[in-house]
């Protein structure tokens, strides 16, 4: 099962959104293409798990249309409205909704993984406490809330992963 | 990413015996050999028996359906090695009211490459339910397994974690539980030297953990007396005039593969391919694909402050059984690495990353239940195996005052947030108040991560046929010369990791069919 090229660019896309450049790691996972990683995973796996995989890029994709109420796939929104998508599908109330995105953030985490630079550093305790990155809520001014029916609270007020 | 290894060091899975493994990727035509006995699966039970039956002076065929990875092929990142070893690259799942990930080794060793070699012995009271419930007393006996036991732990290297391998995220768990009454110490594990590389669930690096692709395996082949066939997928046992003749499967290359049995086939494939490879063989039985068990697992994750490093120590190395009977789970620790790490830590984008970022002074503490729901092992359209199973509402409180309990033990060693990972719960607390609305979580399944590792039954042990489908002799009913040795045969789960069980168990299956042999043959 081959991916076409536009879900190779939701794929990215979402990817991004998960694994940012300019954050807190070395870099983002962008440049690590995981959109091809996907479309290998999605090739050599069985046919019921490559279906679940590519059901979960679409999902993805098309979630802007009933989240922000925009006609847009997740490749054509600004990537902090990406990040607020990916957040609302994984508190999302639909239970498969939650789990499939929570295992496409496991797959972008085995990607991102693999890079030497990201692996180190993540596990690399900080000697001193002062040291730590402060943990930053991202903020959701610009972004068009979700309706109140699809989510309940903010992005932390439940859990999936 | 670290790459194979290119030094110099000696393993125990380098330069075995010339001949001794037929790799399936590689065989280009049809197979047929005989053998004394052929075993179906080299993971904790298969190897055993088949090392037993071989230092018995039998000639033993093993059938493994995944490859081998040698420890020189070690990678340290979970995609490659779980692409390579775990059955459907990890993505294997329960289904039931939640999915729920099973994880199960596909490959020579099966799961004992990728778990964290826990030793314990079965507790005693469930060795007598058993006895007294399926009418095993007298065969499977505390006594009767204490031989086979020792001299795993022998062969094994079983022992406590060093306090040099032990690492911050054990030890402060012990310290923790202490502080709160609770029971708690270091791990007994196989091991022959961990230096704390953390990276147990990939894999050892240096084989010091005792798996059965660096132990029984190896020893069984290179005792003259044994060959593996890897990467060959059995389909069904031949049973012709109702005894057990051979084992038909078909290699990776498309190849059939027939290995004869003049004695016996062991089936030790595991609780989930098991029931399915006797269900293909012909044998019917009502209880077969029912009954199985499951010790659900869940995780919480702490932030501290100060630095945990999780990448150095045992990955699992501390463990308590306090609440083993009272309220059916057990605690333990596990380093995740980030790969893992990262898929369970709250939050996309920056605040993923600030999280990540801080990994090195993450703690993860988990759980897991012993559970008394039962499920059924089916096989699907087109061979998949289906294993359907939902959790109880009595094993949901356990979960969930587990949940608590951890949460509240991690604020307490200081961390600054606690990640419950459950729906229905900010997936943040950020204060030990907080932790009361982890008390008052939902008791339903799917508001939890669980992921399933320990498996049993499906082909449960016991003397009546209509409700088991092996006797207490490890022989299938009204099927001559067939054994089942996994913990399919378990008739419930345990309450404590199973390995060392499940080992002790297939060592007394595999010694007793010897000595049935011996006594045929002098006859």
């Amino acid at each position: 099962m081959k991916l076409f090229g536009f879900e190779l660019a939701w794929a990215t896309a979402a990817f991004d959104a998960i694994f940012p450049e300019r954050a807190a790691l070395p870099h983002g996972i962008a440049r690590m293409q995981p959109a091809r990683f996907l479309a290998d995973v999605v090739a050599s796996s069985p046919l019921e798990q490559s279906i679940g995989l590519r059901l979960t890029l679409w999902m993805i994709a098309l979630a802007p249309l009933w989240l922000l109420r925009r006609p847009k796939t997740i490749a054509d929104i600004r990537p902090d409205e990406r990040q607020r998508v990916l957040e609302l599908l994984i508190a999302s109330p639909v239970y498969a909704v939650r789990q499939l995105v929570v295992a496409f953030k496991a797959l972008g985490s085995m990607r991102y993984a693999q890079s030497p630079e990201a692996r180190a550093w993540m596990t690399t305790a900080r000697d001193r406490p002062e040291r730590l990155v402060a943990i930053r809520r991202r903020p959701s001014a610009g972004v068009a809330e979700a309706p109140a029916a699809l989510h309940h609270g903010d992005a932390h007020a439940h859990a999936a992963e | 990413m670290r790459t194979p290894q290119s030094d110099a060091r000696h393993f125990p899975d380098d330069d075995l015996p010339e001949g001794s493994v037929v790799d399936g990727e590689q065989i280009a035509s049809s197979v047929g050999e005989s053998f004394d006995v052929v075993v179906i699966g080299s993971g904790a039970a298969g190897a055993v028996a088949a090392h037993a039956l071989a230092s018995a002076g039998f000639h033993v065929g093993i059938v493994e359906e995944g490859p081998w990875l040698k420890t020189r092929d070690v990678r340290d990142d979970v995609h490659s090695t779980f692409e390579r070893v775990m059955r459907l690259h990890g993505m294997q799942v329960l289904q039931g009211r939640a999915f729920m990930p099973m994880l199960q080794g596909r490959c020579v060793g099966g799961s004992t490459l990728v778990n964290s070699a826990i030793a314990w012995r079965a507790p005693e009271d469930v060795i007598d339910d058993w006895g007294a419930r399926f009418g095993l007393s007298g065969t499977i006996t505390t006594r009767a397994l204490e031989p086979h036991y020792a001299a795993l732990e022998r062969d094994l290297s079983v022992r406590e974690v060093p306090p040099e391998a032990l690492g911050e995220n054990n030890r402060l768990f012990i310290e923790q539980a202490r502080k709160h009454g609770i029971e708690a110490g270091p791990m007994h594990r196989y091991d022959r030297g961990c230096t704390g590389s953390g990276m147990c669930i990939t894999a050892c690096p240096s084989a010091a953990k005792q798996g059965m692709s660096v132990t029984y395996v190896p020893w069984a082949l290179r005792s003259g007396r044994a060959r593996i066939f890897t990467s060959c997928r059995v389909e069904y046992v031949d049973i012709r005039g109702g005894r057990a003749a051979a084992v038909v499967g078909c290699s990776h290359t498309g190849q059939r593969v027939e290995l004869h049995a003049r004695h016996a086939v062991i089936v030790a494939a595991s609780t989930v391919q098991t029931p399915n490879i006797l269900r293909r063989s012909g044998v019917r039985a009502a209880a077969l694909g029912e009954h199985f068990q499951a010790h659900p697992g869940l995780a919480l994750g702490g932030l501290f402050d100060r630095p945990i490093n999780m990448a150095f120590g045992a990955t699992q190395g501390a463990e308590s059984i306090h609440f083993r009977k009272s309220d059916r789970f057990k605690l333990e620790t596990i380093s995740l690495p980030p790969d893992l790490a990262a898929a369970r830590i709250p939050g996309v984008g920056t605040e993923l990353a600030d999280r990540l970022s801080q990994l090195g002074h993450v703690a993860v503490w988990a759980a897991q239940v012993r559970a008394e729901a039962e499920g059924t092992v089916r096989e699907g359209w087109g061979g998949v195996d289906r294993v359907r199973y939902t959790m109880t509402e009595n094993d949901m409180r356990a979960a969930r005052k587990a949940c608590a309990l951890i949460a509240r033990m991690l604020f307490e060693a200081g961390a600054r947030e606690v990640w419950p990972g459950v729906y229905g719960v900010p997936s943040v607390l950020r204060a030990i108040d907080e932790v009361k609305l982890l008390e008052e979580a939902p008791l339903e399944p799917r508001s939890y991560s669980f992921i399933a590792t320990h498996l049993f039954g499906a082909a449960r042990m016991g003397r009546d046929p209509s409700r088991s489908v092996v006797d207490p002799d490890f022989r299938v009913h009204g099927a001559a010369g067939l054994y089942v040795v996994d913990s399919s045969v378990f008739p419930t789960n345990l309450g404590v990791n199973p390995q060392h069980t499940i080992m002790a168990m297939s060592r007394l299956a595999a010694h007793r069919l010897a000595e049935r042999i011996d006594r045929r043959h002098a006859a």
